[in-house]
C-alpha cells in the first residue's frame, strides 16, 4: 500500500489529533460532567455531585492524552452555560482541572503523597485564584467583596442580637449569668465574622488547600477501583484508517477465519464467505452467533487478519462500504437530523427531504435527533447510508423497531439496489429466496445448557408475605412534569391487582406508559393520583430493559451476594447471626433454582445478556422478593433467548414470586399466564 | 424521561425570545452576568432583574417553567433573611434596621437573576440549537491556535448523547437505591454513603464508556470524526439590537457607580 504524501501529512496531523476513540471518550465524559452538575443543581447537592464530576474526568485523564482532557473540559464548561451562567461553568472547568490531577497521578502510578502533591501544585491555585470568575472577581473587585462581606458580617450580628435578647429575658427573671454567657456568644460571633473579613486573602487559599487535598485522596480511592474495572471490561475496538478511504475497493471481500474475535475472545465457529459486487446475502443465526461481528469484519472494524480484499475498504466514503449496526440510538451521530445527514458527507449537496422521503420518513431537518423514535433513528441512520451509494452495504437488525408495514418498505428498497451488495442480518425469515443465505451457528465457549435442577427438589424460599394479594392499584394516574410546561400525562383510573404466585403479561406500544406502569408496581416511583396498597413487608423489584446498568459488583458471586444482602467480604461473616444465616441458605436454594452454580467465578461482563438477567433474577429472588416487574425484557431477543427467558421465569415461579411482563411484542406466549392485559389510553383492560 | 433533562427542554410556544439567534442570547446572557458580578449595585441589579423579567413576559413562557426549590434551599434563605433582618442595621423604618436585610436580599436577587438568564435562555433556545450556538461562537478562536473543530465536534457528540446518560443514570441511581445496604456496612452510615457513591459512579462511568465506543464505532461507520461544521448564523437586525443592548448594560456597570453607591468609603 502506498501512501501519497498529503496522507502522509494527514497521518501526521492525526498523531497531534484526537482520534476516533478519544474524541468519543472526551464526548462522554463532557456530557457525564454537565449532567451531573444539573443533577446536582437539582437536588441543591452541589458538592457531592462536583466531586463525581472531577472523578469521571479523572477516570478519563488516565486512559486518554491530556489534549483529550483539555478538550472535554472545554466542551463541558461551554455547555454548562445553560444550567445557570457562570457558576456551573466555573464548576465544569474546576472537575477538569482536579481530573486531570487525579488521572495523572493515577496514569503514573504515583502514590497517596505525590498525587495529592501535584492536586496542590496545580489544582488548588487553580481553586483558590482563578476558579473562571468568582474568586478574582471577589480579590480585584472591590465592591463584590464589599457586599459580600457585609452579609457574612450581618449575619453574625443578627445571631448575636437573637442570642443576647433571648439572654436579656432570662436577666430579667435573674438569671443573669445566662445574659452574660449570651453577651460573651454574641460578641464571639462578631470577632469571629471580623476575623474572617480581616483575613480574607489568607482564609480563602486556606480553605481551598483543605478542600483540595480531600479532592485528591476521594477521587484517587474511587478511580482506581474503577479503572481496575474498566480495563478488564471495555477493548479497545481496532479502526479501519480512515485516511485511505479516498479510492474505495471493497469488493469482492473474503472472510476466512477458524473463529472470529470480538474484544480479544473467539466469538465464531469456523467461517468461510465471500461477497461479490451486486450480491445480496443474508447472514442467518441465533443470538450469540456473531453474524454482527461477520458484520463489522466486512466493514474494516476488527479482524482485518481474516479479511482479504482488493482495496480500500472506504467506510463512510461515497461509492465505498456502508454500514448500520443494531442499536438505533448507537448509530446516529448528529443533533439534529440535517447534522446528522450531512456527517461525513459536508461537501455534497443535500436533499434532506427526498433523501428523508426515499426511507419513508417526512421530518423536519431541524428536528433534534433526541427526540426521534427508534424506528426512526433506524430509518435515519440507512437514510445516510444510502446517500453514500455504497458498493457493499452492511445492515444489522435494521428493522427490528418498525412496524410490518415499514418494514415491507424498507425490505423492498433494499431488494431494488441492483448495483450494491447487500449483507443484512435477520433472525426473521423475510429474504427473497434469491439471497445467499450465510449461516451462523451457535458458538458458546461452555455448554449452553444451565445445570439446573428438577423441580422437584426446590424448596420454595420463604416469603415475608403473609397476604395473597400482593398490591391493589385503583384509579391510578400518572402526569410527568406535573404542574410544568412539559405535563404529560400517561396512566389514568388504572385498576389493577395482583395476587401471590401470578403471572401477569400486560402488553403495550411504545408510549403507552409501560415504563411507568413498572416503574410504579415496581415502588420506585409514586403516583401523582389514585391509591396503590402494598401488602405489609412486600419486597418488590424492578428488572429494566438493559440488565446490564443493575448489576455493580466485579463478579457473579460478589454481586448475588450483594444483592441479597450478605457480605461479599467472607471475613465479615458473622456465623452467630440468624438473618446472615437464612439469607446465606436463600441465596443457596436460589443459586441451584436459576442454575447459576457454575457461574459464580465468571466476571458480570464475560456473561451472557440472559446469563446477566438470571444473575440479577437470582440475587432479588434470594433477598425475599414476592413480586417483580420486568420492563421489555424481550427486546433484541431470538427464538432461544425467548424460550430461556421463559425458562428463568418458569424459576422465579418455582421460588413463590410473583411476576409482571410488561412488553411491547404482543407475539410471545410464555408456558403460564395468569392474566394478558393490554395498556392503552393511559388504562387497562383484559385480552379475551 | 429524567428529572435532568427537563433543564435541557425548550417550552414550545413562540415569541420573540423564541425566535433570536441563540448566539445572542448567550452572549447577551453572559455580558449581564459579567456587568452584575462586577458591579452589584441595587440601581444594577435592579435593572437587571426588572429586564430579566420583562424578557420572561414577552417569551411568553408560564410561571409554572419555573422550578421548584428543594424544601431545604427555602428553608436556609428563609433562616438567612432572620439572621441578616436581625443584624438591625441601618435605615431602619418602625424602629427594625433593614439594612442587613436589604443586602442579603441584593446577593440573593443577584443569584436568581444569573440563575433566570439562563433558565430563559435553555426554554426558549433548547440544548441543541445552544450547542450550535456555541460552536459559532467560537469559530474565532481558531484564528489563535484553539483547537476549535474538535472542541466543537466534541460539544456536539456531547450534546447528542447528553439525555441518553441522564437516563442511564436516572436507572443506576434507582437500581442502587432499591438495593439493600451492603451486610458489611449496615449501621455505618459514613462508609454505607461512601459505599453507595462508589457502586453509582462505577455503574454510571462503565455504562457510559460502552456508549462512547458505540458512538466512536458509530462515527468511523460515517468516515469522519469531525463533525459538520455549523451553518453560518443569520443575523437579523433584532439580535445586533439585543446585542447593542447587552454591550451597553455591561460598559454601564463598569462605568456608572450605581445608586446606592457601593464604594466602600
Amino acid at each position: 500500500m502506498t501512501r501519497s504524501s498529503s496522507s502522509a501529512k494527514a497521518a501526521k496531523r492525526s498523531d497531534k489529533h484526537l482520534d476516533a476513540a478519544e474524541i468519543a471518550d472526551a464526548a462522554i465524559t463532557a456530557a457525564l460532567v454537565v449532567a451531573l452538575l444539573a443533577t446536582g443543581r437539582l437536588l441543591a447537592a452541589g458538592s457531592i455531585f462536583q466531586v463525581i464530576a472531577s472523578f469521571v474526568v479523572a477516570v478519563l485523564a488516565a486512559r486518554r492524552r491530556t489534549r483529550a482532557v483539555v478538550i472535554a473540559t472545554a466542551a463541558a464548561a461551554a455547555i454548562a452555560i445553560i444550567l445557570g451562567g457562570l457558576g456551573p461553568v466555573s464548576q465544569a472547568a474546576l472537575a477538569g482541572v482536579f481530573g486531570w490531577c487525579g488521572g495523572q497521578s493515577i496514569k503514573r502510578g504515583w502514590g497517596l503523597f505525590r498525587s495529592i502533591g501535584l492536586t496542590l501544585l496545580v489544582g488548588w491555585p487553580a481553586m483558590a485564584g482563578s476558579i473562571l470568575f468568582f474568586y478574582p472577581a471577589i480579590a480585584i473587585n472591590k465592591k463584590l467583596r464589599t457586599l459580600l462581606f457585609e452579609n457574612v458580617e450581618n449575619q453574625a450580628d443578627g445571631l448575636g442580637n437573637i442570642v443576647t435578647s433571648l439572654g436579656s429575658l432570662f436577666g430579667t427573671v435573674g438569671l443573669g449569668f445566662i445574659e452574660d454567657a449570651t453577651q460573651s456568644v454574641a460578641n464571639g460571633l462578631a470577632d469571629i465574622a471580623s476575623f474572617l473579613i480581616d483575613n480574607w486573602i489568607l482564609l480563602i487559599p486556606a480553605t481551598e488547600f483543605v478542600y483540595s487535598v480531600i479532592y485528591a485522596v476521594v477521587i484517587r480511592s474511587v478511580a482506581k477501583g474503577v479503572l481496575n474495572r474498566l480495563d478488564r471490561t471495555l477493548v479497545e475496538p481496532t479502526f479501519v484508517d480512515l485516511s485511505h478511504s479516498d479510492n474505495p475497493n471493497p469488493l469482492p471481500v473474503t472472510v476466512r477465519s477458524e473463529s472470529l474475535h470480538r474484544s480479544g475472545v473467539s466469538v465464531t465457529a469456523p467461517v468461510d464467505v465471500q461477497i461479490v459486487a451486486g450480491q445480496h446475502a443474508i447472514v442467518e443465526g441465533p443470538n450469540g452467533a456473531g453474524k454482527s461481528t461477520l458484520l463489522d469484519a466486512l466493514a474494516g472494524i476488527g479482524n482485518a487478519d481474516a479479511v482479504d480484499r482488493p482495496g480500500a475498504v472506504g467506510l463512510g466514503s461515497v461509492g465505498g462500504t456502508a454500514r448500520v449496526g443494531q442499536r438505533p440510538e448507537a448509530q446516529v451521530v448528529g443533533t439534529t437530523v440535517e447534522e446528522d445527514l450531512r456527517w461525513g458527507l459536508d461537501q455534497e449537496p443535500l436533499d434532506a427531504s427526498a433523501v428523508l422521503a426515499d426511507v419513508g420518513l417526512d421530518l423536519p431537518s431541524d428536528r433534534p435527533t433526541s427526540e426521534l423514535s427508534g424506528g426512526e433513528l433506524q430509518r435515519l441512520a440507512l437514510a445516510s447510508a444510502l446517500r453514500r451509494r455504497p458498493q457493499l452495504l452492511l445492515v444489522d437488525e435494521v428493522t427490528s423497531m418498525l412496524d410490518p408495514i415499514e418494514q415491507k418498505r424498507i425490505n423492498t428498497r433494499l431488494n431494488a439496489l441492483a448495483d450494491t451488495a447487500v449483507v443484512r442480518t435477520t433472525h426473521r425469515d423475510d429474504a427473497p429466496p434469491t439471497d445467499t443465505r450465510i449461516p451462523m451457528e451457535r458458538f458458546r465457549r461452555d455448554s449452553a445448557h444451565h445445570d439446573q435442577a428438577e423441580p422437584d427438589d426446590l424448596r420454595t424460599i420463604v416469603s415475608s408475605v403473609n397476604e395473597r394479594r400482593l398490591v391493589r392499584m385503583q384509579g391510578v394516574g400518572y402526569t410527568h412534569h406535573a404542574g410544568r410546561p412539559w405535563e404529560h400525562r400517561v396512566l389514568e383510573n388504572l385498576d389493577l391487582s395482583i395476587h401471590r404466585y401470578e403471572m401477569i403479561v400486560v402488553e403495550g406500544r411504545n408510549g403507552s406508559g409501560k415504563t411507568t406502569l413498572a416503574r410504579i408496581l415496581a415502588g420506585s416511583l409514586t403516583p401523582t393520583s389514585g391509591e396503590i396498597v402494598a401488602a405489609k413487608g412486600l419486597r418488590r423489584a424492578l428488572a429494566y430493559q438493559h440488565v446490564r446498568l443493575q448489576l455493580l459488583r466485579p463478579t457473579v458471586n460478589d454481586e448475588i451476594r450483594s444483592l441479597s444482602g450478605l457480605p461479599t467480604d467472607l471475613t465479615q461473616i458473622d456465623p452467630t447471626s440468624a438473618k446472615q444465616a437464612t439469607r446465606a441458605a436463600n441465596l443457596e436454594t436460589s443459586v441451584e433454582l436459576f442454575g447459576i452454580g457454575r457461574l459464580l467465578d465468571r466476571r458480570i461482563d464475560e456473561l451472557s445478556g440472559g446469563e446477566q438477567r438470571r444473575v440479577l433474577l437470582a440475587g432479588l429472588v434470594a433477598r425475599g422478593v414476592s413480586l417483580l416487574v420486568l420492563d421489555e425484557p424481550l427486546a433484541g431477543l431470538d427464538a432461544a433467548g425467548r424460550s430461556d427467558l421463559a425458562d428463568t421465569l418458569d424459576q422465579v415461579r418455582l421460588a413463590g414470586t410473583s411476576i409482571v411482563v410488561v412488553s411491547h411484542d404482543v407475539e410471545w406466549s410464555p408456558s403460564h399466564v395468569d392474566q394478558r392485559l393490554v395498556l392503552e389510553n393511559g388504562s387497562v383492560r383484559a385480552l379475551p | 424521561m429524567s428529572r435532568a433533562s427537563s433543564f435541557f427542554r425548550p417550552v414550545p410556544v413562540d415569541s420573540p425570545i423564541h425566535r433570536l439567534r441563540p448566539e445572542t442570547k448567550v452572549v447577551s446572557g453572559i455580558l449581564v452576568s459579567i456587568g452584575l458580578v462586577f458591579n452589584p449595585a441595587w440601581s444594577h441589579v435592579g435593572v437587571a432583574a426588572a429586564l430579566a423579567g420583562a424578557v420572561f413576559v414577552m417569551a411568553n413562557l408560564p410561571v409554572s417553567v419555573l422550578p421548584r426549590l428543594p424544601a431545604l434551599v427555602l428553608y436556609g434563605l428563609f433562616g438567612g433573611a432572620i439572621g441578616a433582618a436581625a443584624s438591625g442595621d441601618d435605615p431602619t423604618v418602625f424602629g427594625i434596621g433593614l439594612g442587613g436585610l436589604l443586602d442579603y436580599l441584593r446577593l440573593i436577587v443577584l443569584g436568581f437573576v444569573m440563575i433566570l438568564w439562563a433558565g430563559i435562555l435553555s426554554w426558549t433556545t433548547g440544548l441543541t440549537a445552544v450547542g450550535f450556538a456555541i460552536r459559532r461562537i467560537m469559530r474565532p478562536l481558531r484564528h489563535v491556535g484553539v483547537p476549535v473543530d474538535e472542541i466543537g465536534t466534541v460539544v456536539t457528540l456531547a450534546v447528542r448523547a447528553l439525555p441518553l446518560v441522564a437516563d442511564e443514570i436516572q436507572v443506576v441511581n434507582e437500581s442502587v437505591n432499591t438495593r439493600p445496604p451492603p451486610a458489611d456496612l449496615t449501621g455505618k452510615p459514613f462508609r454505607e454513603a461512601f459505599a453507595f457513591i462508589g457502586d453509582t459512579a462505577t455503574a454510571v462511568v462503565i455504562g457510559s464508556h460502552r456508549r462512547a465506543r458505540d458512538l466512536a464505532v458509530a462515527m468511523v461507520s460515517r468516515g469522519s470524526i469531525s463533525a459538520p461544521a455549523p451553518n453560518p448564523p443569520d443575523f437579523r437586525k433584532i439580535d445586533r439590537l439585543v446585542l447593542f443592548v447587552a454591550i451597553a448594560l455591561c460598559v454601564a456597570a463598569f462605568v456608572l457607580p450605581g445608586v446606592p453607591s457601593t464604594d466602600p468609603n
